[in-house]
Parts: structure tokens; sequence; C-alpha cells
């Protein structure tokens, strides 16, 4: 694919290639300045970001690319463990860019079954992090 | 927005402070923990010196009056929102009848910041809305806050929720030997202590004494000795300032100081470390480094740039939760 002179097809080029992901920011910065390309998407990205991996269990993906961390920086240890129920909306984890964490919340409630990534692990879009059990209703 | 519903004391409402009117006799007041202050109102999208609640004493318990956000920064607390455990450093949506508990520090810290859309709706006097106690003005009618009260906000577009800042402390660290430092200054008198006294005041570690509090620290530690004894007219202090009474104990100037002192100075804690003492607890230990002018101002310039990166990020994160809204 040719990278296009023009800026504005150069924007277009860009977006198009974010409709196919589901990323929903694209920040640019480079001498002359910065572009930031947003895209609406259904729901908040933390809880979309869910599958079906069994018919009872849930994994947790990462909503964006950072550094996985079980626990917080302030805090001791993991912020849960296989075996902790966890309630929706509970923070499992963070995603560190740069001086940024992004929590990482249980979409449902839950029991821990394991961490898909380990702790301090650099992740991608999507990257599977915990996998939890939903709890019967 | 919020009634504060039970408060042990000591909570005010602040900024970063009042200053140019240190000629009226009026001190500088504002946030002992500058950094923590200004992070909880960027994590809102404030402009980072809105005015917002100091906590130095716990359990702070406050009822949301509306649906909202708001912001927990500083001392790292055992706070619970509707019972729920809450992220250090984070912003959080809220309830209208929510209560938010901020428990004792647990890891660290003494002083929570706790921020809210728009910041805080107290007048400005004399360009701040911070609380000046010894003038019974600012703040909110010039007192510390007390059960019953309510703090208005100004209210704004602060959205997002879920996501933090790495507190400075962990990304600017600071310690000698194990022991939290920060960089001091040799002031006017420096010459006037012995040689012996300069180098220990270097190479100790000071303790915090109780008599320590927002209008200054009172330290304990190897007495400093005059070489001869030293009477001063008073003078103008500022916040920083380490003053070495005749008892060779220094008290280090904080955010309620008065502008005037007559003790002679032995050095100045720089403006870009004086939130690390802001959250020295009483009963712990400090050690100082000898810097210098142009190290100071480097300093103050990797305080800006934590500042900027912080609000880019939050930035960032506000229009990714945006986006996903």
């Amino acid at each position: 694919m040719m990278w296009p002179a023009n800026p504005a097809e150069q924007v277009s080029l860009l977006g198009s290639w974010l409709a196919g992901t589901g990323i929903t920011l694209l920040e640019l910065t480079t001498a002359d300045g910065t572009l930031r390309l947003t895209r609406g998407v259904r729901g908040l990205a933390p809880t979309s970001q869910t599958q079906a991996a069994m018919p009872d269990s849930v994994d947790i993906s990462a909503h964006s690319v950072g550094v996985f961390h079980h626990g917080h920086p302030l805090r001791p240890g993991a912020l849960v463990r296989p075996g902790d129920a966890v309630q929706a909306g509970e923070p499992i984890g963070v995603l560190r860019v740069g001086l940024l964490l992004l929590t990482i919340a249980a979409p449902v409630d839950g029991i821990v079954q394991q961490h898909l990534t380990e702790d301090g692990a650099t992740v991608g879009y999507g990257a599977p992090l915990l996998r939890l059990r939903r709890r019967a209703e | 927005m919020i009634e504060v519903l039970a408060t042990p004391g000591l909570a005010t409402v602040q900024d970063l402070g009042r200053f140019g009117s240190l000629r009226y006799g009026v001190g500088t007041a504002g946030a002992m923990d500058q950094m923590a202050l200004a992070a909880a109102n960027l994590l809102l999208g404030n402009q980072p010196g809105a005015a917002s609640v100091e906590i130095q004493l716990f359990p702070f318990t406050v009822r949301f009056t509306a649906d909202g956000a708001f912001a927990l920064t500083g001392a790292d607390c055992d706070a619970r929102l509707a019972g729920r455990s809450l992220l250090p450093w984070s912003v959080h949506q809220v309830r209208a009848g929510n209560e938010l508990v901020v428990g004792q520090p647990v890891h660290g810290g003494c002083r929570a910041y706790l921020a809210l859309p728009g910041g805080i709706d107290v007048p400005e006097i004399l360009g701040s809305r911070s609380t000046q106690l010894r003038g019974g003005f600012g703040g909110l009618q010039g007192r510390i806050l007390a059960a019953g009260d309510i703090l208005k906000v100004f209210g704004g577009a602060a959205g997002g929720a879920g996501f933090g800042l790495v507190p400075p402390a962990l990304t600017l660290p600071l310690q000698v030997d194990g022991t939290p430092a920060v960089r001091v200054l040799p002031a006017a008198e420096y010459g006037c202590f012995t040689a012996g006294s300069r180098d220990a005041f270097w190479a100790g570690s000071w303790k915090i004494t109780s008599q320590s509090d927002r209008y200054g620290f009172r330290l304990a530690g190897e007495p400093l000795a005059f070489i001869q004894r030293v009477e001063m007219l008073s003078h103008g202090i500022v916040p920083g300032v380490i003053q070495v009474p005749p008892s060779g104990q220094p008290i280090i100037q904080m955010r309620d100081a008065q502008p005037s002192g007559g003790y002679p100075k032995f050095g100045v804690v720089i403006a870009a470390d004086l939130w690390r003492l802001g959250q020295a607890p009483v009963g712990s230990r400090v050690r100082f480094i000898e810097t210098t002018w142009d190290a100071a101002l480097k300093a103050e310039a990797e305080v800006e740039a934590w500042l900027d990166e912080a609000a880019r990020l939050t930035g960032l994160a506000r229009s990714l939760g945006g986006a996903a809204a």
C-alpha cells in the first residue's frame, strides 16, 4: 500500500485501518503537531472486551496496550488471587501506560480462576489477562 | 455536592496557595502536598489548582448529594465508596446518596486529597480559595470542616472513571539510605553554625516530632551549635525555611507559617520537594541533601514535566472513556 503524500488522505487511510480494529483512540505526535482520532463503540471498553472461553467462564482482555500488573504499585501483592470472589466492577489489575494506570475491572460477578498474563508483562490490545468463572445464579 | 458526615478534625479546603500577600502579613496556606492536589484535579479534568479537601485525620466520611465523580490522591488510605474498596490515586464515578469513607493511611503518607468536578465553590479571597486558619478566612468560612457542612462544586464536564496515576513518590523517588529525603539550599545564616554541626545536619536523620503540623515541623536530632550567639530582627520567611531557635533543634516552616520570624535560617527546603515533606508523618524520619540553585531549578522543571505528562495522559484517558461510552 502506498503512503499518500496528501495529509487529508493520510488521515483517511489511518481511519480505515482503525475501522478494522477495536481500537477507540489513536494519537500520533510529530514535530508538526498532534493528531488524535477517536471512534465510538458500544459499552465501556473494559467490559466490552470479554469473551466466553468456556460456557461458564469469562476471559478479561486488555482494552489498551500497556504493562499488566496484578496489583497496584503502591500496594504489596495482587489485587485478586485464584479462588477469590469478585463483584462486577471490582478492580482485578491495572494496565500501566507511562504515568497512567488503567483499571481493569471484573465485567461480571465471579470467582477468579487464573491470571492469563504474568505480572509486569507488556501486553497488546485484546490480550487475555484473567479468567473468571461465573458465579452460579 | 458533598455533605460532611463525620470528621475527626483538621480537614480544610485548600488550593495551591495564596501568593502575593506576604506583605500584608498573610501567609500562603495551600495544600501540604501540592503534587497530590494537582494530580487529583488533573484526574477529573480540573485546573490543577482547583480547591479540594485536604484530609489529615481519619476516618473522614462524606455523602454525595448528586451523581458525579471524584478523585482521591495523596496518602494511600483504606477508602471505601458505598462499602467497596477503592484503588488510590484514581478517579471514580459516584451516585447520589453514596457514602465515601476515607480511612486510615495504610501504605505510607499522611494526607489525602479529595477533588470534585470543577473544584469546590468557595469564595476566592486575595487570589486563593485556601483556608487561612490564622486569619479565619478563605476555604469554608475560614475554618476546619465540621460534620453537617455542605460543599458545593463548580461542576463541569468531568467524565471518565477507571483510571489513575502512578504517584510521583514512585516515579520521582528521593531517599538516602532508605530514609525519605528532601533537598536543601544553605541559607543566609548557614555560616553561623559550627562546621561539625553543619556536617551533622547533612549526615544525620531527623525525627519529625509530635509538635509538627501545617504551620511547621519541629525536628529532633543532634542539636545545631552556633559559633556565637546570633540576634536578629524579624524578617520575611517563606514555607520551606529551616530556622534554628536557641535549642539548636530546627523548625521547618510549612504552608500555614506566618510570613516573618526572627530565628537564624540554616537552609531552605527547595520548593520542588515540599510536597514530600507534606506526606511525612509525625514520628517518621527525614534526611537532608545539600543542593545548589541550578539543581533546585532542575528539580522544579522535573515536577513541571511530571504535571504536564499527567495532564496529557489523563486527557487521553478521558477521551478514551468518552469514545467508549
